[in-house]
């Protein structure tokens, strides 16, 4: 029943985004949506309203507002609410709240500590779940005209958004940046065909590898339409989980007894050769997955027993070995279930947009070619050496021979489509990312980043041919990243923690985020990036972010997507 | 709460203001080598000081660390005093990347000295910025051949001899000694074995059948070995080449003994020289009982094993010499062993480097100095450093241990030192006709 709604509300969504294009290309006008109702309470004007497209907004201003506004996108939310009986993901999905900053509605404490620096907040619930950047960014152009009418006091404004809202952010600088004084895009979204599609890619390879390894009935591609798919999908999230957790409860041994009852395609004799753990870091090392988590920093042994010389030379040996052996399959193991939701669900939404077709391929790929040569020799006790390495890749190979994805070729020409984001900088804009983010990994960074370069260099280069000043940069890059060490253990093992800065999906530290703020903010006051010093001296300021911009991160050609 | 938040504003449109200001002092100051100042050098350094593999590689840095306060209390390396900033990997890669990160972006280390270990160090110049910065990489504390690669790892140098040197030597005895012996060996399953193995079949070593065991890196301790040992033993290898670290060497040597060697089985066993440092070995087998220490003396009796450095006991040996009393001296506490003697030797070297690289050194310079004389330091090797080519010493003499874990010239005498290169095109081995340079007056090098 939601899904019929939900799909009427985006055809509708649809059709007014058609109407809206004019609107556009201009200054934004806000005529076709009704004023904003506002009240007054506690030094904050709060207005509420909803777009032309049925969006609902909200705008938060102070009594002593700075002038600056920060326009707030807020990330993917599922086309449908989950069901209750889901793990981890239950009744989350088809989120259209009004969202003016990180955390908000439900957590304000980021939305007042702003408020109280004097910053104005405005944000959408957008007209649509799902994968809505287009829609979305004309939500937010409409918005801002809404703002500007009724705050006439606004002297600039940031736009920011993470995840699919750091898309929309991009996407808002690309094609409207009058609008915007500077773009603070976290972790946008981009190459959704290199990532999901054709030739493997991220998020192909994490569930078609782990399915082939560790459950073949999980669907994972091809879903059918309407809600019977999204419960395939549902289902699809409960098996992933289900084989983590048996293979999280066999991580300790080594051997047979190690692999998940469903792992039916893995021979006898490479289950008694191998541990299941080496399998999950192939299939993480496969796909370019982060192997660092919330949980797990990759480096943290298991404790030390100091009570005699013999306990002490017993746990040290198990404290090497955990670190060694198991934190990065640890990790995999938590990544992969982060990524699992947005795999599944998500695969869903697209897969829907493109016809209910499969757009998913690995024919092309070469997965030996993917582990490269540095990653044998540093995991290589963790994949059970050169012989464990060799023999997964061969399983790999024939489970591709035997089974390979096949890309619906209209699917995929539909999906290239939807990727509409091209990486060009036309508002000074400061991108942000994590070294171990789960969804939007490395290489949709530096993709960002290869593009802002060769962009500002193509600038030099017609600026010196004109014997003119070279024009400043207009983008910088910061790095998250966790700390060195924060695995923690119990009496019962270790620690799960799941809002460790730098790791899973879009984790900041509050300093971070008030980081990012204060350099949009002044990024937005100067009509320009602040200087290189101030960016080096905040990025050296907090170990949290990587102290320097050129960190060297994967790229979809060195991950080989 | 407001009021504080308000203060962060005000430090916030503070920060708006300097940003026009400081740019200009930033350019100017980068110009200056990194980790260099008027009264000091400060160097980095990643190394296992903790965990299962540190027991003797944990030496190597302070050995290092003793040498330099040795020269800057004789005036530094042109009036500055050098700083070593040392690291505890544990010996994962994960955290090599964490601490070479931090030694070169947060504490701006002029170079890195002395790295340990192959995994690491791969990791290492995968994921920082050594390669981009330029950053020198001396002397790098592993065998493994893939890092004398110049055009991939253009400041990087080695200082052990290649795995694959050692190899195609050891190949080369075993032929000349050993004729029509069956031969088996076990090695570890990475690039360590790899590298190992390629040297073996250059030289044109066969392996009886069942005679090629290896064993996961790390595993050693959980499997024991006994099935590798046992297959060894039933494939009636007569010379066993234990190609491994010295903790697969000590549980090998255990399983061995409980497999009757010594008794009622009598194999050769020659052992890798990474894998052999008796001190670390009597530690490993928990040799704190006189009967522990006693059976892995039994068990060692006999081995074979190869060195590049004089042997630690070698009192006679005028840089072994000096070396023990700058030890005594200032690096109080830790037993003089080979561990020690590979750190003290190697921060000479660095020393040599860093007078080449002139008065004012920056990391080109230094690259560009060790590449042109690094081949003449003074140095304790037996052979000559092959900088030039980004290789670390080139020879190796065989030795024999006694009743009491001291290692000497296998025929007694001056060691006879062999040559040989990295490529697996070919298994030539020479007799070494390379003289030492002698030991720098008072250990203290004056080379420019």
């Amino acid at each position: 029943m939601r899904l019929t709604l939900n799909k009427t509300r985006r055809n509708m969504a649809l059709l007014l985004s058609v109407a809206l294009v004019g609107a556009v290309l201009g200054f934004p006008s806000a005529a076709t949506a009704a004023d904003p109702t506002c009240t007054t309470a506690s030094a904050v004007t709060t207005c509420t309203g909803e777009t032309s497209d049925t969006a609902k907004y909200e705008i938060r201003v102070p009594d002593d507002f700075n002038g600056t506004l920060l326009l707030w996108s807020h990330g993917y939310t599922y086309v449908a609410k989950i069901p209750a009986q889901v793990p981890l993901l239950g009744g989350s999905g088809n989120d259209l709240r009004a969202t003016i900053a990180p955390g908000a509605p439900d957590d304000m404490k980021m939305a007042n500590a702003l408020l109280n620096q004097g910053y104005a907040l405005a944000g959408s619930g957008f007209a649509v779940p799902g994968w809505n950047a287009e829609s979305a960014v004309k939500t937010n152009v409409e918005l801002i005209g809404v703002i500007k009418k009724k705050f006439p006091t606004v002297k600039r404004t940031v736009a920011w958004g993470a995840s699919l809202g750091g898309t929309i952010t991009q996407r808002l600088a690309e094609t409207n940046p009058k609008l915007i004084d500077a773009a603070l895009p976290i972790m946008a979204f981009n190459n959704i065909d290199r990532v999901t599609g054709s030739n493997g890619g991220y998020g192909t390879d994490a569930v078609w590898l782990f399915k082939m390894f560790f459950d073949p009935t999980i669907k994972g591609f091809g879903y059918t339409a309407g809600p019977a798919g999204f419960g395939e999908a549902a289902a699809d999230f409960g098996k992933v989980l289900a084989a983590v957790v048996a293979i999280q409860g066999g991580l300790q041994k080594s051997g047979a007894d190690t692999w998940p009852a469903t792992a039916s395609l893995v021979p006898a004799a490479v289950k008694a050769a191998l541990p299941a753990r080496s399998a999950l870091l192939m299939i993480g090392l496969l796909s370019g997955m982060p192997l660092r988590s919330s949980s797990f920093d990759g480096v943290t042994g298991t404790p030390i027993d100091t009570s005699s010389i013999a306990a002490a030379s017993a746990s040290t040996s198990a404290n090497t070995g955990f670190s060694l052996a198991l934190q990065p399959a640890l990790a995999v193991a938590e990544n992969m279930v982060n990524i699992a939701g947005f795999a599944t669900f998500a695969r869903y939404d697209l897969e829907t947009q493109v016809g209910n077709k499969n757009f998913a391929d690995n024919q092309n790929v070469d997965y030996a070619k993917k582990l490269s040569e540095d990653e044998r020799a540093t995991y290589n006790v963790a994949l059970s050496g050169e012989a464990g390495i060799d023999g997964l890749l061969a399983l790999v190979a024939g489970f591709k021979q035997a089974a390979p994805l096949k890309a619906d070729a209209d699917a995929l020409a539909k999906l290239k489509k939807l990727d509409t984001m091209t990486g060009q900088i036309n508002v000074p804009t400061i991108a942000f990312n994590n070294t171990e983010e789960t969804v939007e990994f490395q290489p949709m960074m530096s993709w960002m980043i290869e593009k802002a370069n060769a962009q500002h260099a193509a600038a030099v280069a017609a600026a010196k041919a004109k014997k003119k000043k070279a024009p400043a940069k207009k983008f910088a890059a910061f790095w998250g990243q966790p700390l060195d060490e924060y695995t923690k253990f119990n009496a019962a093992g270790p620690v799960v923690q799941s809002d460790t800065p730098g790791t899973g999906h879009v984790k900041f530290s509050f300093p971070q985020w008030m980081d990012m703020v204060r350099l949009g903010d002044m990024t937005a006051r100067l009509k320009r990036l602040p200087s290189q010093a101030i960016l080096d001296l905040t990025r050296e300021s907090d170990p949290n972010w990587y102290p320097a911009e050129d960190f060297d991160a994967d790229t979809f050609e060195s991950i080989g997507s | 709460m407001i009021r504080a938040l308000k203060n962060r504003v005000r430090v916030g449109a503070a920060l708006v203001a300097l940003a026009g200001l400081v740019s200009s002092g930033v350019s100017a100051q980068a110009a200056a080598a990194p980790g260099v100042t008027k009264d000091t050098i400060t160097l980095g350094m990643t190394s296992a000081q903790s965990g299962a593999a540190s027991p003797g590689y944990n030496k190597v840095g302070p050995a290092m660390r003793a040498y330099f306060d040795y020269i800057n209390e004789k005036g530094g390396v042109y009036g500055r005093k050098i700083v070593l900033k040392l690291e505890d990997d544990k010996y994962v890669p994960t955290n090599a990347v964490n601490k070479v990160n931090k030694l070169i972006l947060r504490d701006k280390v002029f170079a890195l000295v002395g790295n340990l270990g192959t995994a690491t160090h791969t990791a290492a110049l995968k994921k920082t910025p050594i390669i981009k910065q330029g950053v020198p990489d001396l002397f790098v504390n592993t065998g493994y051949s893939g890092f004398a690669a110049p055009k991939k790892y253009p400041t990087t140098f080695m200082y052990l001899p290649s795995y694959i040197m050692e190899a195609k030597i050891m190949a080369k005895y075993i032929k000349d000694k050993f004729p029509g012996k069956k031969v088996g060996i076990l090695y570890q399953d990475d690039d360590f074995g790899k590298d190992g193995l390629a040297g073996f079949k250059a030289a044109g070593l066969t392996f009886v059948a069942g005679g090629t065991q290896k064993y996961a890196s790390l595993s050693q301790a959980t499997v024991g070995l006994t099935a590798q040992l046992t297959a060894l033993k039933t494939s009636g290898a007569e010379v066993i080449i234990l190609f491994g670290v010295t903790s697969a060497t000590a549980v090998a040597m255990r399983t061995a003994a409980a497999l009757g060697y010594g008794t009622t089985w009598g194999p050769q066993f020659i052992l890798g020289s990474v894998g052999a440092d008796p001190t670390t070995l009597l530690t490993l087998a928990g040799a704190t009982t006189a009967e522990a220490r006693a059976a892995t003396l039994r068990s060692l009796t006999g081995a074979l094993s190869l060195s590049f450095l004089p042997a630690a006991t070698d009192t006679e040996d005028e840089y072994v010499k000096k070396f023990i009393e700058i030890n005594t001296a200032y690096n109080k506490g830790v037993a003089w062993d080979n561990n020690v003697l590979v750190g003290m030797n190697q921060a000479m070297l660095v020393v040599q480097a860093l007078r080449a690289a002139g008065q004012n050194p920056t990391r080109a310079s230094l690259v560009s100095a060790l590449k042109s004389k690094g081949g003449t330091f003074a140095s304790a090797a037996y052979s000559k450093l092959d900088s030039a080519n980004n290789v670390g010493f080139t020879g190796y003499w065989v030795g024999k241990y006694n009743s009491t874990g001291v290692i000497a010239p296998v025929d007694g005498g001056k060691p006879v030192v062999y040559t040989t290169d990295s490529s697996t095109a070919n298994g030539d081995v020479a007799t070494s006709t390379f003289v030492r340079p002698a030991m720098p007056a008072d250990g203290v090098p004056t080379n420019s």
